[in-house]
């Protein structure tokens, strides 16, 4: 009976020793533990790591009392998750965090972390991630808690995974518009950013009212920082970047569908060999050349900025982190992130050896991506090349492309079997099979608005398929430009530009 | 219990209960002295018992020393426990004659003597042996004094207390040197001297006084009057005119009710301006010419009401007003006849209080309207400890105007606002300004520097600067396009939404429209058309240029106004609930203020109220006032907001249904964020 139950609770909770301990909190042990947790903040904050924990621990093993005793075994076992990435002792940690504070206000940020960790899972549990962000509002009360903005950005972002663009605007709404605001503004810049993008897929119309509300207050923070450069500038790129969605949002709201126009090409100075991707990121262009080995990066007026050389490079992508854009480019068995090598751990699965044979490379804001044609398989590593594990998807062969959509789903261009999507668990979503409307999948990009494009090299034409992969448009026949009729690879601009590399010009033509 | 005696236990029995209906109730807690006074009578009885009477002496001695503890500084008691005391020294006299002790007894009535040489013996179960005591003890102890004077009326004083009037005949005095005066206003006073009384004399004066200056008799009507003699204030005029004087009033003041004649001893020989004031009445003056040293003959003098008519208002009306510290009624309250002369009113209302100091003026009308201004007192908690912090809040709240100050303590009404300070050990945290509206749980807060004055006040006055409300509203959003021509790069500002029923939608604006000036202003993106907007006039009619199709169009828009719900966090709630509940009892009819109010109640952790208060109001009818289903769907989703923070998850799930299936809805403002993906999150969760 739920009132014997809560009358049980209530009587478990009266009869813990730690809740006796809460409620019997000794001011000078709380003084003592609290001072003690400041200084192990700065230690932290300052990088000598070891010295903060040793306090941390002192203060969860020998102030159990002190009311930051909870606190400390949230920053251990945060410290062990992100730092360590010893996923086992952070869980470990967060379970006795819950079992011995169970009425601690560090509750809902052991639920956060916990969703945070099956979120990194491979694969991801995205049921239980979503549960535990929906336990951290639960256990935050109504005012909610200083963790509720990022629970709330979590749920988004399962939700977003799952193209549930409905429930993520919903997540998003009550983080920005009912939820404590995050310690750093620009997180709630980047969750309206991220709503006016969820809104473009579900509410045009409201998106666009988000998007124009975004763009008018980052242009006002733009001015009141005027003397600030380095706040101005980090406004501006918001503004710019909201500017570019509002663009892409009007293309294709527009009667009769998207259109383009051809601005130009761009005819690198340097002769291109065997180029085979192109790829358009922070206003600049790379190209990937096969016969030269190497990797060169234009600015948008077609300048030469430079270049780096890989041996037999097979694949090229973008990684975005904090800003900044790095080009990623996988060899047979080497990878290479902005133009520095990174040594690859052999993955857990597969045969457990590194990779020797990879042919495609995408890239997730947690790592990259990589197509292994040997193991047929899809790996996972981070940014320090340690393995995030094997990516569930059906059988593949012949992969030519692999591309991942920002909400989690892996597109693959398989040269038998067409163009697959397969969710976060590897559920095929999606499959375009070769036929009339695809002759032979040569490149695979995405949008903002999680608009999908793939490239038929031999039409060619280039067809564009909405977030739920419905068909949406598609450029051909007259509406192809002439000087782009050898097609090998393109990408998409954020503002729904293409850049599309063509072989027998060895140009980029640019269609706006 | 019945209770024993004849009239002297009822008057005191009654003396006894008035006292303690009044002031005495208030007190200091003592005996029941009505207990005690039932407990004596049966004590009387007792006393005369010989098997009762050690017990009554008993109790007797415990009743005398329980009184004498109320004695003041300088030994008196007041005057109901006087008279008991008296009542206890006379009883335990006769209790100590029923045992037989009779040198105790006559030590009792000794004490009863000198505590009251008039005092009168109960008959009661008065046997002659008490009596007989009681008088030796008497002629022991007191001498008496008669005293006769021409004329008569004069006052007899023995030492500093006055005893009488004359003719005095037989007046009890303590035996031994007396000194006796007789005074008589206009007459030489005459001074005794020192006179040996011996115990048992009786003392017989008589004089003649000697008049020394000419005497007038004034009588007003009514009475009450202060009188004065060139300037100097003689008395007041007070009593009823004695009978033997009636026949001289005047016929023209027949029926008029007069004092009793207030002798004027002090008139110098020749003319005397003689003035008389009275509460409410015309002030008086006449010059009396005295030509000769004698008795006049009494002034009938009739002071005329003096009274203007008066109208009190308040805004909003219905407060209780209470006029010169008496409660008269409820605003609007009109007075005919209210006494000319300063006053001073204070208006009670449940959103707030006034207080006015006001004259009113002789045959005229006047008028007082006041502002109902919200009360809101700083608690002094806190404050000492800041030196300079007080001064500074109260700076704070008195630039803000619009508040009525309670001083802490002072009570009789509702509080609708506080301030208080908070300052925690230092290193326990911040030093903090509050600012609740009365029953809120959660104060608006602001932290300050706590060895900085000045930052508590910026602080305060951050709490106070009310949050803006509305803003300018036409209900298009408009972003930059990029085009590429022939002719190059183009980045025309387009309509991409329209607010349904919003005023650009009526004007006749368009998706795709180009928007190029709005009132004369050359708009280029959204920051120009935010500024713009945010500029005009509310209310106003615009010109907004567009370009539709290659043609420009020139169409009319009317800036509307938004209202501006609270934000979950930073809404400064209290301080705006202070003003709503103000708005509202004035009589404003716009739901937003409900909804406004209802938000507030819900962010500030009182979600019933909310529903109590507000939400319930708009129940009916009122959403219709809401256009375009905007202000519904947000109507909606407070409620399911109130309801889930209620505990009632299937009402709620309805409303936040209810909320996301309303068309356009946004949350908040016509121009705020969409608001169905929200609610159906939230309908889901209550799920």
């Amino acid at each position: 009976m739920p009132a014997r139950a809560a009358l049980s609770l209530l009587a478990a909770l009266l009869s813990s020793p730690l809740a006796a301990s809460a409620q019997e909190s000794d001011p000078a042990l709380d003084e003592a533990a609290e001072r003690r947790f400041r200084s192990a903040e700065q230690f932290y904050a300052g990088g000598r790591h070891a010295q903060a924990l040793r306090d941390f621990e002192v203060i969860l093993d020998s102030m159990a009392g002190a009311s930051v005793a909870d606190d400390a075994a949230l920053r251990i076992a945060r410290h062990r998750f992100e730092v360590e990435r010893d996923e086992d002792a952070a869980e470990a940690m967060v379970g006795r965090l819950l079992r011995e504070f169970p009425a601690g206000d560090a509750v809902p940020g052991a639920h956060l972390l916990r969703g945070e960790m099956a979120l990194a899972a491979s694969p991801p549990r995205l049921a239980d991630a979503r549960a535990e962000f929906e336990r951290v509002l639960m256990t935050s009360g109504p005012g909610g808690s200083r963790w509720s903005f990022a629970a709330l950005g979590g749920i988004a972002g399962v939700a977003e995974t799952h193209m549930e663009d409905g429930a993520a605007a919903g997540a998003l709404l009550a983080a920005l518009h009912e939820s404590p605001p995050p310690p750093d503004p620009a997180d709630r810049l980047e969750a309206r950013f991220r709503l006016a993008r969820a809104l473009a897929r579900a509410d045009a119309t409201a998106a666009y009212a988000e998007i124009s509300a975004l763009r008018a207050d980052l242009l006002e923070l733009v001015s009141d920082h005027a003397t600030d450069p380095a706040e101005a500038s980090h406004a501006g790129e918001f503004a710019a970047r909201a500017e570019d969605l509002s663009t892409l949002l009007s293309r294709f709201r527009m009667r009769g569908g998207p259109t383009w126009r051809l601005r130009g090409a761009i005819r690198p100075p340097r002769e291109l060999d065997e180029p085979i991707r192109v790829r358009f990121a922070g206003d600049r262009i790379h190209l990937l050349d096969r016969d030269e080995d190497e990797l060169q990066t234009f600015d948008a007026q077609g300048v030469l900025e430079g270049a780096y050389g890989l041996d037999s490079p097979r694949d090229a992508a973008i990684l975005t982190v904090g800003g900044e854009t790095l080009p990623v480019v996988v060899a047979d068995d080497t990878i290479a992130v902005g133009g520095n090598v990174l040594p690859l751990s052999a993955p857990p699965t597969g045969r457990g050896r590194p990779l020797d044979r990879m042919r495609a490379v995408a890239t997730a804001p947690e790592g990259v991506w990589i197509w292994d044609d040997r193991e047929k398989a899809v790996f996972a590593f981070d940014l320090a090349g340690r393995p995030l594990g094997r990516v569930p998807h059906g059988p593949l062969d012949e992969v030519r492309r692999i591309a991942r959509h920002p909400a989690g789903v892996l597109v693959v261009a398989d040269g038998e079997q067409g163009v697959l999507a397969f969710d976060p668990r590897g559920t095929r979503v999606f499959q375009l099979r070769p036929g009339r409307a695809l002759e032979e999948p040569a490149d695979l990009a995405f949008d903002d608005l999680g608009n999908l494009y793939v490239l038929d090299r031999e039409t060619p034409r280039l067809a564009i398929f909405d977030a739920s992969f419905r068909p949406v448009a598609t450029l051909e026949g007259a509406d192809w430009p002439s000087s782009a009729r050898e097609p090998v690879s393109f990408d998409v601009g954020p503002d729904g530009a293409l850049f599309i590399l063509d072989d027998a010009t060895r140009s980029v033509v640019v269609l706006e | 219990m019945t209770r024993p005696g004849g009239p002297v236990e009822a008057a005191l029995a009654l003396a006894v209960g008035l006292t303690l209906a009044g002031p005495l109730k208030a007190q200091e807690p003592g005996p029941d002295l009505a207990a005690l006074a039932d407990e004596l009578s049966g004590l009387r009885a007792t006393a005369s018992d010989p098997d009762g009477a050690l017990g009554a002496v008993v109790r007797l001695s415990d009743i005398l020393q329980e009184l004498d503890a109320l004695r003041d500084a300088s030994g008196r008691l007041p005057a109901i426990e006087m008279e008991l005391h008296l009542r206890a020294l006379e009883y335990r006299a006769r209790a100590h004659l029923t045992r037989g002790q009779s040198a105790l007894a006559a030590d009792d009535l000794r004490l009863l003597v000198l505590a009251a040489p008039a005092h009168r013996l109960e008959v009661t179960g008065l046997t002659p042996a008490v009596l007989d005591l009681f008088e030796m003890q008497r002629s022991s102890l007191l001498a008496h004094l008669s005293v006769v004077t021409e004329p008569p009326g004069a006052t007899v004083f023995v030492g500093e207390r006055s005893v009488g009037r004359t003719p005095l005949a037989g007046h009890p005095v303590f035996a031994g040197q007396v000194r006796i005066r007789i005074e008589r206003p206009g007459f030489a006073p005459v001074d005794e001297g020192r006179r040996d009384l011996l115990p048992g004399d009786m003392l017989i004066l008589e004089h003649e006084l000697e008049r020394t200056g000419p005497v007038l008799p004034v009588v007003t009507a009514p009475a009450g009057a202060t009188v004065r003699v060139g300037g100097r204030v003689i008395g007041v005029t007070g009593g009823e005119l004695p009978e033997e004087l009636r026949p001289l009033v005047p016929p023209r003041f027949s029926g008029e009710t007069f004092s009793a004649p207030l002798d004027l001893a002090v008139l110098a020989t020749g003319p005397n301006e003689i003035t008389m004031e009275a509460p409410c009445r015309r002030p008086s003056r006449f010059v009396f010419h005295a030509d000769e040293v004698r008795d006049y003959l009494p002034r009938f003098v009739r002071l005329g009401l003096s009274t203007g008519g008066l109208r009190i208002e308040s805004d909003p009306a219905g407060g209780a007003v209470i006029l010169d510290g008496e409660e008269r009624g409820v605003t609007p309250l009109s007075f005919s006849a209210l006494c000319s002369g300063p006053h001073r009113v204070e208006i009670r209302h449940r959103v707030g209080r006034c207080a006015r100091s006001f004259e009113v003026t002789r045959g005229s009308r006047s008028a007082v309207r006041c502002e109902i201004l919200p009360a809101i007192l700083l608690e002094d908690a806190g404050l000492d400890a800041v030196p300079g912090l007080e001064p500074v809040l109260r700076g704070a709240l008195e630039e803000a105007a619009g508040f009525h100050f309670l001083e802490d303590g002072e009570d009789g009404g509702r509080v609708q606002a506080r301030v208080r300070v908070l300052l925690p050990e230092p290193g326990a945290g911040p030093a903090r300004v509050e600012f609740l509206v009365a029953d809120s749980p959660t104060p608006d807060r602001a932290e300050f520097d706590r060895f900085s004055p000045t930052s508590a006040g910026d602080a305060l006055r951050r709490l106070l600067d009310p949050p803006e409300r509305r803003r300018n509203w036409i209900g298009l959003t408009a972003t930059v396009r990029r085009v590429v021509t022939a002719d190059g790069e183009a980045r025309p500002f387009e309509v991409t939404g329209l607010h349904p029923g919003g005023p650009a939608a009526l004007a006749g604006v368009e998706p795709g429209d180009e928007v190029l000036e709005l009132g004369g202003e050359a708009i280029r993106d959204e920051l120009g058309w935010r500024r713009a907007v945010a500029a005009a006039e509310t209310g106003a009619t615009l010109d907004l240029l567009v370009r539709r199709g290659g043609a420009d169009r020139l169409l009319r828009v009317e800036v509307a106004e938004t209202p501006v719900l609270p934000e979950a966090r930073g809404g400064r709630c209290n301080r705006r609930l202070v003003a709503l509940e103000g708005e509202l009892a004035r009589g404003a009819t716009d739901p937003t203020r409900r909804l406004e109010a209802a938000a507030c109640w819900i962010l500030l952790g009182d979600p019933g109220r909310a529903m109590r208060d507000f939400l319930a109001a708009l129940d009916s009818g009122a959403t219709a006032l809401f256009d375009a289903g905007v202000g519904r769907g947000t109507l909606l989703y407070q409620r399911g907001a109130a309801l889930a923070a209620l505990g009632e998850t299937a009402r709620a799930s309805e409303a936040f249904e209810a909320a996301a299936a309303v068309p356009g809805a946004t949350l908040r403002t016509h121009d705020g964020p969409v608001l169905a993906p929200l609610a159906l999150r939230r309908a889901g969760l209550a799920h």
